[in-house]
């Protein structure tokens, strides 16, 4: 069973040199038991819940999204008129 | 430096059940003989080196739970405990879902045991929330996953990282983990190749990158930002013969991420920018000691676009990837490479051409490289094309095994 989040607690080090600021958080510990033990959910599985046919396959092709969902909370976009040339050379494939 | 392909191999429609999609996801673990292979939404597993395949059905090898077998599923063999590790991500229901921590000794049909993660287990006060978008990774002590978590809007609320001790995912004690969450940065990806401290990356904007770092013994996650250069998150296109799109899905998430000594890696797609005509493999390595941008070794081209990368070390430390290729003359095509640091070059290959692109210009979202757990200098990479057909029948799943 989960233990309760603990509230984040935050502290900063600052370094002398110049380096990213480094932060910390804390994090929970907890303990899961087993859903299921070796092998005795196969039977059931497949008593309750057949393979999917090809055409409710062909409809989760068909569902899926244009664009993915969003990955992260809003942000603002760097101007590409900053882009700095390449810090190495280019590379193309070597086909084969 | 040539790049030697060991195995290449097609899974075919017996190793697959034709349950296969153009959005492929395909994952792969190795050792010994042994392959187990994930992507939507089959899985397969291989004892003679990929000779032969049984499909190990994602919908009837556990029993279903929440809304049943959904689609993202993760392979990872444990170096430590020679354990076979299947995540399986599964449909909302009640508005929340279940992420299914399959282990298994053997990788065979009847031999897994699972673990279930709700958003509620790790919180009682995340209700409404389902989980999506998982990565995997491991360390000396612990298996590492991560993922978004999203409200019944599919709204992003937060991302979660689960540190798994490894050690107790054998026998029938419960299950020891640690949670960490953030609401600051989204789809966290975890390095392959860490030693007794998992790294992870996420993008801060489009110009800088955070890397978290949590030790195996520790109940802390720290972390510190790094300014990179600038990208553009799409718009994504890419036209491949016939003027076929298959980058409409693509995104600037990370995608791949590595640990090699101090080198700390990221990878991601990128739209076009000045001087990249096509959507490219931004690449970033940082010094996690002294926390500066070691480089930027993009992978690009003026005539083809590359997208969902993923890397790993080998047990040398060199770092090989794998990624598609397509647009111009190519349909969206298979490639592996290595990074050859001497020559300042990414040695690539393409492991397999497609011979079309995706009917609706869907294709993604991610691929997995790990060190082969017996032959370390090699590595294993997952893949797919379509061959003979623009469907998701024509989807070709594929596993490479190489070597510099």
């Amino acid at each position: 069973m989960a233990t309760k989040p603990k509230a984040k607690s935050k502290s900063k080090s600052k370094s002398k040199n110049a380096k990213p600021e480094v932060m910390v958080e804390k994090a929970v510990i907890a303990s899961l038991s087993l859903s299921g033990k070796q092998g005795s959910g196969l039977a059931k599985a497949l008593a309750l819940r057949p393979p999917p046919t090809p055409a409710q396959l062909d409809a989760r092709q068909a569902a899926a999204k244009l664009k993915r969902k969003p990955s992260g909370p809003a942000r603002k976009g760097a101007a590409i008129s900053k882009v700095k040339p390449p810090v190495v050379p280019p590379t193309t494939p070597r086909m084969k | 430096m040539p790049l030697t392909l060991l195995k290449n191999l097609d899974l075919d429609d017996v190793a697959t059940g034709e349950q296969t999609g153009t959005v492929g996801e395909p994952t792969v673990a190795a050792a010994g003989k042994k392959l187990f292979v994930t992507g939507n939404w089959f899985a397969s597993m291989s004892a003679d080196s990929g000779a032969s395949w049984s499909l190990v059905d994602p919908f009837t090898e556990t029993p279903p739970v929440a809304g049943g077998f959904c689609c993202d599923q993760l392979a990872l063999h444990s170096r430590i405990r020679k354990l076979w590790i299947w995540i399986l991500q599964y449909s909302s229901a009640n508005d929340t879902n279940v992420l299914r921590v399959a282990v298994s000794t053997t990788a065979e049909s009847g031999s897994w045991r699972w673990w279930d993660f709700t958003p509620a287990l790790l919180n009682p006060a995340w209700k409404k929330l389902w989980l999506d978008y998982p990565d995997i990774s491991e360390s000396d002590g612990c298996i590492w996953l991560t993922s978004n978590v999203f409200d019944a809007n599919d709204k992003w609320k937060r991302a979660v990282v689960l540190k798994l001790t490894t050690a107790s995912m054998i026998g029938s004690g419960p299950l020891n983990y640690g949670h960490w969450t953030t609401t600051q940065h989204g789809s966290l990806r975890l390095a392959q190749g860490a030693g007794n401290t998992m790294y992870f990356g996420a993008q801060n904007g489009t110009n800088g990158v955070r890397v978290f770092s949590w030790k195996d013994s520790a109940s802390t996650v720290s972390f510190f930002d790094v300014g990179v250069t600038p990208w553009r998150n799409g718009p994504y296109t890419s036209k491949g013969p016939g003027n076929v799109e298959w980058l409409s899905r693509c995104d600037d998430r990370i995608t791949g991420a590595w640990l090699a000594g101090n080198q700390f890696g990221l990878l991601w797609t990128s739209s076009p920018v000045p001087g990249r005509p096509n959507p490219f493999i931004r690449a970033a390595r940082i010094n996690v000691v002294s926390r500066v941008l070691i480089d930027e070794p993009d992978l690009w081209s003026p005539d083809h676009a590359f997208a969902y990368p993923a890397a790993a070390p080998n047990s040398k430390g060199r770092i090989g990837m794998t990624a598609f290729i397509g647009g111009g003359s190519l349909h969206p095509s298979h490639l592996v490479g290595v990074r050859n640091d001497t020559a300042g070059t990414w040695d690539t290959v393409v492991a397999k051409q497609g011979s079309h692109g995706p009917a609706d210009t869907k294709w993604g979202d991610y691929l997995s490289i790990r060190r082969h757990r017996s032959q370390s200098t090699t590595w294993v990479a997952s893949g797919f094309t379509l061959q003979g057909g623009t469907s998701r029948k024509h989807v070709e799943p594929r596993v490479v095994q190489f070597k510099v």
